[in-house]
């Protein structure tokens, strides 16, 4: 039986970092773990310490193995991450903030990018999150003249003053995605961040639809289906070890987030 | 409170985050899940139902007022002995849990049966 760890420690988020953490799979995988992902508003740093991962989705031509350090820019369509156990995976999770501060001139979307932040062998969470840190120190750099997002992800001020056509131009080329993707992805996770109790006689779903989002259940089904891949309640019942760990634990450093600075 | 902590720091936080009324009753029936199933993997999914899985998700604990409900994905293959499960959907069954004094028994089956079916 396939015995898993998830650790984390908390990140920076002057830097846009909202945590560190580090997988751990046991040996006894029989076979490949395939592990689902859905569209999120996170950046994900990946180091490979140990193991294979090997990327397959509809824009990632068969199955193309990830580089022992990669960066996910924002994906708008489902992806499969295919572990090879033993693993152990370090990772980052950033906020859009980051995207506002990364050094590359591009960073499109659907993408893994390689790259290089930590030095080979490293083998510790602390170890691997100083060197991630003092990476960004060293390297970022000041893409615009004023945040685009507020932590509530609504256009701040500084945004407001420009026109829509070089909005549309200042989205593509921080985020790599347009206003409608990040709103399409943020009505998602609206969905997916409250409760659902399935269990009852008659699932329940439409209950947590929230209408300034979607209109009634089949446009949430329809909606749901496009971007995962999956109906609500197969979404549900489908593991997937490091996304359901990377979503449960950015939905508590957002609610954190937001309760101490305010929307 | 004592109870097990997790390998994941997710489910910990969880944990330590229930409320105060409904925390005893939940570890409860955590410590009883995972005494039959200790091969589970034990995760958050959907920012606050913990679920139970090995390569797939079979349990899923949602917490109610003053009660646990354990839904059972593949519910409909479980033989219930005890009857103890609700629901009449095409899939799953739900055990729901208000007391401290509740059917051990029959949840140690369910979570064993559970795994059978997995293998």
């Amino acid at each position: 039986m396939l015995k898993t760890s998830f650790r984390k420690i908390a990140g920076i988020p002057s830097l846009g970092i909202l945590f560190f953490w580090k997988l751990t799979l046991g040996a006894d995988a029989h076979g490949p773990i395939l592990d689902r992902f859905i569209p999120e508003l996170f950046y994900d740093f990946f180091y490979i310490q140990q193991g294979r991962v090997e990327c397959r989705g509809p824009l990632h031509e068969g199955s193309t193995p990830l580089a022992s350090q990669s960066l996910k820019t924002l994906h708008t369509q489902p992806l499969t991450l295919c572990f090879t156990a033993p693993l152990v995976l370090f990772g980052v999770r950033f906020s859009l903030q980051f995207a506002e501060s990364f050094w590359d001139l591009d960073l499109p979307s659907d993408q893994f990018l390689a790259q290089s932040w930590v030095e080979p062998g490293t083998d510790q969470l602390p170890s691997f999150a100083q060197q991630v840190t003092r990476t960004m120190h060293k390297r970022r750099v000041k893409r615009v003249a004023g945040p685009l997002l507020s932590p509530a992800l609504r256009e701040t001020e500084w945004l407001t003053r420009f026109s829509p056509r070089h909005k549309r131009r200042l989205y593509k080329t921080i985020f790599g995605v347009s206003r409608k993707e990040i709103g399409a992805i943020q009505g998602l996770h609206a969905f997916l961040g409250q409760a659902c109790d399935f269990s009852s006689r008659s699932p329940r779903i439409i209950e947590y639809i929230d209408d300034t989002v979607f209109y009634d259940q089949p446009h949430l089904n329809h909606k749901f289906t496009r971007m995962t891949g999956l109906t609500p309640l197969e979404y549900l019942q489908a593991s997937s070890i490091l996304q359901d760990n990377l979503m449960a634990a950015s939905y508590n450093e957002i609610a954190a987030q937001l309760s101490t600075i305010g929307p | 409170m004592k109870y097990k902590t997790s390998q994941n720091d997710i489910v910990n936080e969880y944990l330590g985050d229930l409320d105060e009324d409904i925390a005893p009753l939940f570890h409860e029936v955590r410590a009883c899940v995972l005494t039959a199933g200790p091969a589970f993997n034990e995760s958050i999914k959907w920012k606050d139902c913990l679920v139970y899985g090995t390569t797939r998700n079979h349990i899923q604990t949602v917490v109610g007022k003053g009660k646990i409900s354990l839904i059972f994905f593949a519910g409909v293959s479980i033989e219930d002995r005890f009857g103890q499960l609700e629901g009449d959907g095409k899939k799953t069954r739900t055990m729901r849990i208000t007391s401290p004094d509740f059917n051990r028994e029959a949840l140690t089956d369910y979570v064993l049966q559970t795994l059978q079916l997995d293998e």
